[in-house]
């Protein structure tokens, strides 16, 4: 009995597909040779950053889980919740949340209207790789790589055979989720389709601080269906094509917060994002990569208790060309880059519309012993015409040891103003400058593999700094509120990550611990009463950290995570805030593998210990809650 | 040498971030004696922050007691404070995001009970011992309320946002925000009538002068280009005049002085102009301080003492300025989040 409970609590198991793939993802930045992958700028121009291969350092699979939990379990990225099943946004490094450039295939997928992206409804199980680039990088990324970067991609294969994979997952508070992925690769061509739909009531108790006891969250209600689809035709040796097609639909009901009695507000959003690539490889040095991407957005937003009902359209092409010339230690790229955008509807009285064009070029160098490794990047941004300052960014690697790696950056970044910022009717300036920056980071990683034989060691460590000017700012107006550019923000900090883990027989374990620590603050007013000067920005933790930790045993894993943030101020005086919170959860797999057919199955506890705590002020999250999922997966070549 | 290294670096990347971030914590004073002559300020808070507060300054304008509601009462006050009106000796809270009116105590602000239900109230008169009337920005309806059983006991259709309700010489007059009209509203029948279109955008407050003339201050509507502006009726709501702004800026706070012959308002700064002139002044009644933004204004009717409120970034704590009548500087308080309005005992 006892030997048994020993057991089920010690061992556990690895709920990647296999080891093997897991050490594949972890070098593929390394080994993957150039052109061979869809988006090169990444592999090649990026000395000098620190990035993270999210998909590799998440010990817990969930194939249904969404971009904004991944970030929030598993980076160093603050996620900002406005509910279960609500609007998540980022901040990287004490930014905006407009300050994430967020790349899809390259193509920048943030929307039109605001320059941000809900991450809650990205479904990450269809995406091949999410990588992170943290830090600014304007020079390499464009307008809003002030933060950082996130960049989802298709990874295509040739020969790989046909695989299947669906899954469920119930849980508490009505909560539904369903998905099927079918990949089929052959000798010339690879395809990859994917369906997701989701639901949840959302209907949780929690305790309301206002009324003094404890109420059912009502209107809350989550609908949210994706088709993806992921296309790559090998013409010949030296011509491919790329396409992938995303179309989203959610309804979701906005609830009540702490302070309002009911709600019957609900918003919908339908997107279709369409992503293409044409490589042209003219020899082993010099490859051609024209890239084109349209995204097509609607919204509604209906509150009848307000009589607010509103909708608008925007749409947005983008283009690129990008020439990469890489032999031995010299690469260069040259591209250009245009995005078009309009929106429509009943907050933009004339049809508001954005033409974006950039230009770029960049330079590579790796040294003969192969130590040093350096990277240089311009991009020159106009908006309407309206010419951004020159971006850049220069970084460089340096490997001290085969175990020790130093890195460092300088960039200047900016953010473009959206749609909203420009047009909005009331208020839209269309005088607006883009806000724009200085970075500067430096950091070192640490990787010893396989110390004492079975153990491996990972550290990773930044100090950053930026000085934000010209951020963009709605103050009011008279009676109406309208954007300026006002803020000078100068954020600052450091970044650790750590993974130990250890790898027997048939035992694993492992730990991952991110900590951050943000200063990030307002520097400059107008008013003469502004207690805001010097002070934390609000929604900007202090402190964030969070831990995985997983034990592996044959068949069986038992994963415990664990999420920190700090004190959030919610006023700019600092007056008034939210308290830390420190969520854990705990998950049991089990898998089994049946010739080509593997069986996934996992239960997993939310909010272990029944925590209260608040992400956005006034608004609940819940308490513990369950969640049983079971995948299959079939795969034959 | 590479292990002690190791540790060395696990132990930084595990310690690095140690250092305190627990916020300095300054709890409210304990409310002394509040007195009779008490200014209320009426903090709005911030939209869904649920910091709505009232702060009390004292008689002799010595201190500000902030978020007196909630000390006294040990429960929040809500979402949105947007007004206060007297009867006997209730006052009554409005709160907006909230769709509630608290009733108080006039004098020592204990709770006495609680109207709940209304859609987005903005303003509150009481008629009777029992009766009143609440304006709302969503409801297209004036509310009937109970005041001594809190029931909302009937509805008033009317097209669009009601806003501010005031009753002169026994006749009740309400302003319609969004489509720009003053009603008179008779209390017998519960019908509004006499409708009039005031002709400026955006109504926000007015007051019925020394020769029983009612001033209509508009704000404007800066973003369709349509300039605010002071409208001058009779009291069967006759237009007489109409003095438009000069510019996009906006305005708002009507007050009259105590014998009705001048008006405060707030117009790119504090204005004061007699009933009889035919322009807005030009020039500020109190010098605006360098990086200000008066956003409320209220006139201590008995003394003529002037209160200005500074909601600042209106996401932090704001500031009130008082000066005499005279106006000259005072005192400064340090207030809740948007200080929107001031009542007076």
């Amino acid at each position: 009995m006892k030997l048994r409970v020993i057991i089920l609590f010690v061992l556990l198991l690895l709920m990647h597909t296999s080891f093997e793939g897991f050490a594949q993802k972890i070098d593929s930045t390394i080994t993957i040779k150039p052109f061979e992958v869809v988006e090169n700028r990444w592999n090649i121009f990026t000395a000098g950053t620190k990035k993270q291969n999210l998909k590799s350092t998440v010990l817990l699979d969930e194939p249904t889980a969404n971009l904004a939990d991944l970030l929030n379990q598993n980076s160093q990225v603050f996620v900002k919740y406005y509910g279960m099943g609500s609007l998540a946004t980022t901040s990287f490094r004490g930014g905006s949340a407009s300050h994430t450039a967020i790349l899809w295939n390259g193509i920048n997928i943030s929307s039109p209207f605001n320059a941000l992206i809900d991450l809650s409804l990205i479904p990450a199980g269809f995406m091949d790789e999410i990588s992170l680039n943290y830090g600014g990088a304007g020079g390499l990324w464009g307008s809003g790589a002030v933060g950082g970067a996130i960049h989802l991609r298709d990874n295509h294969q040739l020969n790989k055979g046909v695989s299947v994979e669906i899954g469920t997952s119930v849980g508490s508070f009505g909560s539904f989720s369903a998905f099927a992925k079918a990949g089929f690769s052959g000798k010339k061509s690879s395809h990859k389709i994917g369906f997701l739909s989701q639901s949840a009531e959302n209907n949780f108790e929690y305790f309301n601080p206002y009324s003094n006891k404890n109420e059912l969250l009502k209107n809350a209600q989550l609908k949210n269906q994706a088709i993806y689809s992921s296309h790559q035709f090998f013409i010949n040796s030296k011509n491919h094509f790329n396409i992938s097609a995303w179309f989203q639909n959610t309804n979701r009901e906005i609830p009540p917060t702490f302070i309002e009695k009911n709600s019957k507000t609900n918003q919908a959003d339908q997107s279709i994002k369409i992503s293409s690539q044409y490589t042209k490889r003219f020899n082993k040095k010099l490859g051609l990569f024209v890239r084109g991407g349209y995204i097509n957005e609607y919204l509604e937003y209906n509150d009848s208790i307000r009589s607010i009902y509103s909708y608008n359209y925007a749409n947005k092409a983008v283009g690129e060309a990008e020439l990469i010339f890489d032999k031995n230690q010299h690469a260069f790229n040259f591209g250009l880059n245009g995005a078009f955008a309009d929106a429509l509807g009943e907050n933009y009285l004339s049809q508001g519309n954005q033409k974006n064009i950039a230009a770029f070029v960049g330079y590579r160098f790796i040294s003969k012993n192969k130590k040093l490794n350096l990277a240089a990047n311009v991009r020159q941004a106009q908006q309407n015409k309206k010419v951004v300052p020159i971006t850049y960014f220069f970084g460089a690697d340096y490997k001290v040891f085969d175990w020790l790696k130093l890195y460092g950056n300088v960039a200047r970044v900016y953010r473009l103003p959206a749609m909203n910022d420009l047009y909005w009717t009331p208020g839209g300036n269309s005088n607006l400058l883009a806000e724009d920056g200085f970075t500067e980071e430096i950091g070192f990683s640490i990787k010893l593999d396989e110390v004492f034989e079975k153990f491996s060691f990972e550290n990773k460590m930044t100090i950053f700094n930026r000085n934000m000017q010209n951020w963009i700012a709605w103050v009011p107006n008279g009676a109406i509120w309208s954007p300026q550019n006002f803020l000078e923000v100068w954020s600052r900090g450091t970044e650790t990550y750590t993974s130990i883990s250890f790898k027997s027989n048939k035992l694993t374990v492992r730990l991952n611990l991110n900590t951050s620590y943000v200063l990030s603050t307002n520097e400059r007013s107008n008013a003469a009463n502004d207690a805001s000067l010097g002070k934390q920005l609000i929604y900007v933790p202090l402190y964030t950290g969070n831990l995985n930790a997983e034990i592996g045993y044959d068949k069986f894993n038992l994963i415990y995570q664990q999420q920190y943030a700090g004190y959030r101020y919610t006023t700019t005086d600092n007056a008034q805030f939210l308290l830390p919170y420190n969520i854990s959860n705990l998950a049991f797999g089990y898998k089994v593998t049946i010739k080509s057919v593997i069986l996934n199955s996992s239960f997993k506890i939310n909010n272990l210990l029944n925590t209260n705590y608040q992400m956005v002020l006034n608004r609940p999250m819940p308490l513990r809650n369950y969640q049983v999922s079971l995948t299959i997966k079939y795969r034959k070549k | 040498m590479k292990i002690k290294f190791l540790i060395f670096v696990l132990a930084l990347g595990l310690f690095s971030a140690c250092e305190k971030d627990e916020p300095v914590y300054i709890p409210n004073s304990i409310i002394s004696e509040l007195g009779d002559e008490k200014v209320w300020v009426v903090n709005e808070g911030g939209f869904q922050n649920g910091n709505a507060s009232l702060s009390i300054i004292t008689k002799d304008s010595e201190a500000i007691q902030n978020n007196v509601f909630d000390q006294i009462n040990n429960k929040k006050l809500g979402d949105i404070f947007q007004s206060v009106a007297f009867y006997g000796e209730s006052a009554f809270l409005v709160i907006n995001n909230s769709g509630k009116i608290e009733k108080v105590n006039r004098f020592n602000l204990e709770a006495e009970g609680t109207i709940e239900g209304l859609t987005s109230p903005r303003y509150f008169l009481a008629v009777s011992e029992s009766k009143a009337y609440v304006t709302d920005l969503f409801e297209k309806a004036i509310s009937i309320v109970n005041t001594q059983t809190f029931e909302i006991t009937g509805k008033l259709k009317t097209s669009g946002w009601t806003e501010t309700i005031k009753m002169f010489q026994g006749k009740i007059y309400v302003l319609n925000a969004s489509k720009s009209m003053i009603y008179t509203l008779d209390a017998v029948n519960d019908v509004l009538s006499d409708s009039t279109e005031i002709g400026l955008p955006n109504p926000n407050s007015f007051e019925m002068d020394v020769d029983g003339n009612i001033w209509v201050l508009c704000g404007g509507e800066s973003w369709n280009n349509l300039n605010g502006g002071l409208v001058k009726l009779d009291g069967n709501l006759k237009k007489l005049a109409t003095i438009p702004f000069s510019n996009l800026s906006s305005g708002s706070h009507l007050v009259k002085t105590l014998d009705g012959d001048s008006l405060y308002f707030l117009y790119e700064g504090l204005k004061k102009m007699g009933v009889n002139q035919t322009s807005i002044p030009s020039i500020n009644y109190v010098e605006t301080p360098t990086g200000v933004n008066f956003y409320s204004l209220g006139i201590q009717p008995i003394t003529g003492t002037i209160f200005l409120g500074d909601a600042v970034d209106f996401v932090q704590n704001g500031k009130v300025y008082q000066y005499s009548a005279s106006g000259i500087l005072k005192n400064e308080f340090e207030s809740g989040i948007n200080p929107g309005r001031f009542y007076f005992d």
